[in-house]
């Protein structure tokens, strides 16, 4: 036996009819207003610290390079400067839209800065002598920035990107699918060895395709979701098969990354095809994953910079590349 | 008394002109969100919060809408991050306090705040979509119209959306116990 359908929504209706707001509060209001956008002016003036600093070390690094006994013999004094200037340059623009409302400013300054944490945390273990200041100053400073973020950003926004349903699911998809064009951005430019170009321009080219897909996946298209799925499943193989060159460090990065995406993106799929909205809520995401990942790569990088401080094993490394 | 800034007095100005819309418009947005809350307890906070975001994203109010329309738009956000986030702490936290009209008044029928009980499980168990479609058109007995106006949604989908869930919440309250 259950409840009378008719009898229940009157209840609830009878219920609600009761409530009476209690008189208007303006200045309550203009206080709590007012501390949330000093809080934002904070968060603004940190992450252009936070740029300054990573702008400063990389300046410092490729200026009077080698700067460190910590560096490689085989690493170049224009290397250096090529090596992190995507990165920097990410960082630097992400910090610019910190205070931007829109989700499209917020995905790219979420993504920048994962980009950059993911990167210079494999880049501790798998090149420790290549870049040996700018890469854990690169990773602090990411993980600061997206701690400091507030958790409810991708919740509405200005209402440029008013989807709902699937929402948290296509935001995070979107600026892992931005993070990984910075990668593979970062990735061209890398390539310097005589005879590489090649794979530089195979990195160009798979960037610029993600980003299309990035494009098309914003303005919700179902080519946009297929292109990013495509993209992702193929940067992943050709990362394992050799087409694409780079260290294993990397190519795991770039495949998990496709994997979150592909998990991300199969219940988009079934929902294009069945061309309806789902009848049960979603599981949201569990917040904190993220802030769990941020400091798991934060310790990571530490204990990098550890392990490569003794010169014997810095020596091995820079011998083995 | 202190002086104030031209920055906080534009914002004052900006919440007078909201007050007036509170006086106006308040107890209709307070019964969307208990509505599609289903926390009475919670009305008075949620409220509050949808006129300081209010206050600080009326530069982005166009006149494309009327001023009731987008606070009911605010509103709906509000409703729908905080029934997230309830969501979110009750798969974390079993042990919380049942939910939805625990706290109405004692003397109220058991039975009937039993059924509001059921009837906003249901509700949680549905998508965000259709949970809008089900309070603005079962819940507040809006035209599909009007509903549509408020949410953004086509009048068609809502008319689909809203029968889906009434079929839902209906099966949910019939067949339960």
């Amino acid at each position: 036996m259950g409840f009378d359908y008719a009898k229940a929504l009157e209840s609830a209706r009878r219920q609600h009819a009761k409530l009476a707001p209690n008189a208007v509060n303006v200045d309550a209001w203009v206080a709590r207003s007012t501390r949330r956008r000093h809080i934002a002016l904070l968060r603004q003036i940190i992450a252009a610290l936070l740029a300054l600093l990573v702008l400063g070390v990389w300046l410092v690094s490729s200026l009077g390079h080698p700067t460190s006994v910590a560096t490689c013999q085989w690493v170049t004094g224009p290397a250096v400067l090529r090596y992190g200037v995507v990165h920097v340059v990410g960082f630097c623009v992400g910090a610019a839209f910190v205070q931007r409302r829109s989700t499209w400013a917020r995905m790219i300054v979420a993504a920048a800065w994962w980009s950059s944490l993911l990167a210079a945390t494999v880049g501790v273990w798998t090149q420790p002598g290549a870049l040996p200041v700018l890469m854990p100053t690169m990773a602090f400073a990411s993980a600061a920035g997206l701690l400091m973020l507030p958790a409810e950003a991708y919740e509405d926004g200005s209402g440029d990107f008013p989807l709902r349903v699937h929402r948290r699911a296509i935001v995070v998809m979107l600026t892992l699918a931005i993070a990984d064009v910075e990668t593979l951005a970062s990735a061209a430019v890398n390539h310097d060895e005589p005879g590489m170009l090649g794979y530089a321009l195979l990195d160009g080219v798979a960037a610029a395709v993600m980003l299309v897909g990035v494009i098309g996946l914003y303005r919700l298209r179902g080519w946009g979701l297929l292109l990013t799925l495509t993209a992702n499943v193929c940067v992943a193989g050709a990362a394992w098969s050799g087409v694409l060159v780079y260290d294993p460090g990397f190519a795991a990065l770039l495949t998990v990354t496709a994997m979150l995406q592909m998990m991300l993106g199969v219940p988009l799929l079934r929902t294009l095809w069945r061309g309806d909205v789902p009848l049960r809520r979603e599981r949201g995401a569990v917040p904190w994953v993220g802030r769990l990942v941020i400091i798991a790569c934060v310790l990571a990088s530490v204990s990098g910079v550890v392990r490569f401080s003794d010169p014997a094993t810095l020596a091995a490394a820079c011998a083995a590349h | 008394m202190t002086a104030r800034s031209p920055a906080e007095v534009e914002a004052t100005d900006v919440a007078e002109r909201l007050a007036e819309a509170y006086r106006c418009h308040g107890a209709a947005v307070a019964r969307t969100i208990a509505a599609y809350t289903g926390e009475p307890s919670m009305v008075e906070d949620l409220l509050n919060e949808t006129f300081i975001r209010a206050v600080e994203r009326i530069e982005d109010f166009e006149d494309r809408s009327t001023l009731e329309t987008w606070l009911h738009g605010i509103a709906l956000n509000v409703a729908r991050a905080h029934v997230a986030k309830r969501t979110r702490r009750r798969r974390i936290d079993a042990a919380l306090p049942p939910g939805p009209g625990a706290t109405a008044a004692v003397d109220e029928d058991v039975g009937a705040r039993e059924a509001v009980r059921v009837l906003y499980r249901a509700l949680d168990a549905l998508s965000e979509p259709l949970r809008e479609a089900f309070v603005l058109c079962v819940l507040e007995a809006r035209t599909l119209q009007d509903a549509s106006r408020r949410s953004g949604v086509a009048v068609s989908t809502l008319h689909a959306r809203r029968q889906r869930a009434e079929a839902f919440v209906r099966a949910r309250l019939e067949g339960d116990r």
